[in-house]
């Protein structure tokens, strides 16, 4: 399989210096890709914790290698449930930083065609999103090799149509191409999922919760520097209550043109009906039934073809954008300005971690007598 | 009372088997206050290293800071450092007379604990217990271990565990004796790919079982989960360093803060950190 990021290597001839130097240089780029599912909105402080895939070769030079999980962005509810029609992911960009010749990931945005998000570690929970697909390029297919076993371990029902997407679902059946949902309902994975990553653990503790009576991602027992993500998608864990994935729920609208590039291919789907209720809102707020059916086809992203390229169209001065008038596309990263949350002035900077997240991300005390 | 740290980086080379260890931003100003605040409140540290460790220390320039010295840490390699990844503070216990203070690289202690250290009733203190979460402190058969090893009859498995990010012993002869059943435990274990479970047992369960099984009385600064967050004693980095390490914008907010405390209060130590090219960032 061709690499793309082989330029990201020291040359023979780099002292440490020059490596990072070259490195630190660099713009933001992409390197992976970020799934929501409305299971992973939280209200109350518009956080959707996101499940990412990273590109394997990116992540094999970063130290330490990113995990799937434990990030985050900010994003209204009106938002957050567009992105959760976004069934192949956002691409996320990394900008990184070199110090003695060590790759580490520092800013991290999502981006959204012209909006952009910026990515958080607080160690916060993620479940997986129920209905994830993502690209299986065909420069790309090393990428994702490691995430392909892990969805077929926990999703049996995983399958490959046109072998360039991957749905990672339970109880999905492919219907001439398309998909149909299994007896109208909607079957998440079950049991358990347990990744580890890095030099420390994901662990699950026991304990009150942040999703009420459920059992996910619990605090309960403090070990020095382990974590737990414990994936029980079997228990209708839904930090807004008890809304969520209730109904069927078939493919969304299609993310078409979202990146320019080649590659493109075209799905056909069997559109089918959606009708849903909608867990953004969570039970304390606004549920809603909608329907609607998709299909269509749509292109997808040239950008692990050129890694070196901020693609997408990046001119935060398009009309209309509250931002800060620079229209540097890495200044949203690099001076933490996040022109695509300025609606969300109601939530305090010290905000972004939740208290129910703080708890777990930290897993420290005393941090403030610093 | 005297203190010492360890590194072992055996558990680094397990994962990257081509790398170069060194610590991060973070970790290295952690390590520079948590032996700047430990002097000045409590007493003189040293440093267990092993080879790239201590080589490491030597290049980065910070030898000098520990005031009892560098010194070599030995561990067996009958050990899986992937298991037993925190094998390294046990080889250091043993090695540092008692009594004494072991700390973690990541837990800063703001005050002096002379009081409690020199209490007759504490021979034994630690930050504090922990509960017996099956999860992470599961029964005893749920470790095969090798042909030959059982558990001593005289270990209380109902007892709560102990976090030891601060470990004080006063008796040399439990320290030994301890440290010995940790290690002929992480020695026995058959092959596992727990990284957890194994090395919690090892370190923090067998502990108040040995003291129980002696009766030796040990002290935690806080008996409840909850009372960490009130307490003013110590800064524990803990699961905080992950979030750091992910997290560019936080980590760079978190490294002028400490390196700020440094200048403003050790200033000695504010020295040597602005010398070290990897803080060069910041520098005020």
């Amino acid at each position: 399989m061709a690499k793309k990021y082989g330029w990201l290597d020291r040359g023979k001839n780099e002292s440490a210096d020059s490596y990072d130097s070259r490195i630190n240089h660099l713009a933001a780029f992409h390197a992976g890709y970020a799934f929501f599912s409305r299971d992973n909105y939280d209200p109350e402080y518009a956080a959707f914790s996101v499940y990412l895939l990273w590109n394997g070769e990116f992540n094999s030079k970063v130290e330490p290698a990113l995990p799937d999980g434990g990030f985050m962005i900010h994003c209204s509810p009106d938002v957050a449930e567009r992105f959760t029609s976004y069934e192949m992911g956002l691409p996320v960009y990394v900008k990184i930083s070199s110090s003695e010749g060590k790759i580490y990931a520092e800013n991290m945005t999502v981006a959204d065609h012209k909006d952009f998000y910026d990515l958080y570690f607080n160690g916060c929970e993620v479940k997986k999103p129920e209905l994830l697909y993502y690209a299986r390029r065909r420069d790309a297919e090393d990428c994702f090799e490691d995430e392909d076993d892990i969805c077929r371990e926990i999703c049996p029902g995983a399958f490959i149509i046109h072998g360039s997407y991957q749905a990672a679902i339970g109880s999905y059946q492919s219907v001439k191409g398309g998909y149909k949902p299994a007896n109208g309902s909607y079957g998440s994975a079950n049991g358990s999922y347990q990744s580890v990553y890095g030099s420390y653990n994901l662990i699950s503790f026991a304990g009150s919760g942040v999703s009420g009576g459920n059992n996910l991602f619990q605090l309960g027992s403090y070990l020095r520097g382990s974590y737990l993500w414990n994936f029980n998608n079997n228990n209708n864990n839904n930090n807004a209550g008890s809304a969520g994935f209730l109904s069927s729920f078939n493919l969304r609208s299609l993310w078409s043109g979202f990146l320019s590039g080649s590659g493109s291919f075209i799905r056909t789907l069997l559109g089918g009906s959606y009708q849903g209720i909608s867990g953004i809102y969570g039970s304390g707020y606004k549920n809603r039934a909608f329907g609607y059916g998709s299909y269509g086809y749509g292109s997808f992203g040239g950008s692990f073809t050129d890694p070196h390229v901020y693609r997408p169209d990046l001119s935060l001065l398009s009309a209309g954008r509250d931002n800060d008038g620079d229209d540097n596309p890495n200044k949203a990263m690099i001076n933490g300005i996040r022109p695509a949350e300025s609606n969300l002035d109601f939530i305090p900077r010290s905000g972004r971690f939740m208290p129910s997240y703080r708890m777990i991300a930290e897993m420290g005390y005393g941090l403030d007598l610093i | 009372m005297n203190g010492f740290y360890s590194l072992w980086t055996a558990p680094y080379f397990k994962g990257n088997p081509d790398g170069e260890y060194s610590l991060r931003d973070h970790e290295l100003l952690m390590l520079l206050l948590s032996v700047a605040a430990y002097q000045k409140y409590n007493g003189s540290t040293a440093m267990y290293a092993d080879g790239p460790a201590a080589k490491y220390i030597l290049d980065t320039g910070i030898e000098g800071i520990f005031k009892n010295g560098l010194k070599d840490l030995n561990v067996s390699p009958d050990i899986d450092p992937k298991v037993y990844w925190a094998a390294g503070k046990l080889e250091a216990l043993k090695a540092e007379k008692a009594p004494s203070v072991m700390i973690d690289t990541d837990l800063i202690i703001w005050k002096n604990l002379d009081t409690v250290f020199e209490d007759p009733a504490t021979d034994i203190a630690v930050i504090h217990r922990e509960e017996i979460n099956p999860k992470i402190y599961p029964g005893p058969c749920s470790f095969e271990m090798k042909k030959g090893y059982s558990f001593p009859s005289s270990w209380d498995f109902s007892i709560e565990p102990a976090n030891t990010a601060l470990l004080y012993i006063k008796d040399e002869g439990f320290k030994v004796r301890y440290v010995d059943a940790a290690l002929e435990f992480m020695k026995m274990s058959k092959k596992t790919d727990d990284t957890l479970c194994h090395m919690v047992f090892a370190e923090q369960r067998i502990l108040p079982m040995c003291a129980a099984s002696e009766g030796k009385n040990i002290f935690a600064f806080c008996n409840r989960i909850e009372e960490l967050r009130e307490q003013r004693l110590f800064t524990h980095m803990w699961g905080h360093k992950n979030v750091l390490k992910f997290n560019g914008e936080e980590r760079h907010a978190y490294c002028l803060k400490m390196m700020m405390r440094l200048k403003n209060e050790f200033p000695e130590m504010y020295e040597v950190a602005e010398k070290i090219s990897i803080l060069k960032l910041y520098r005020k």
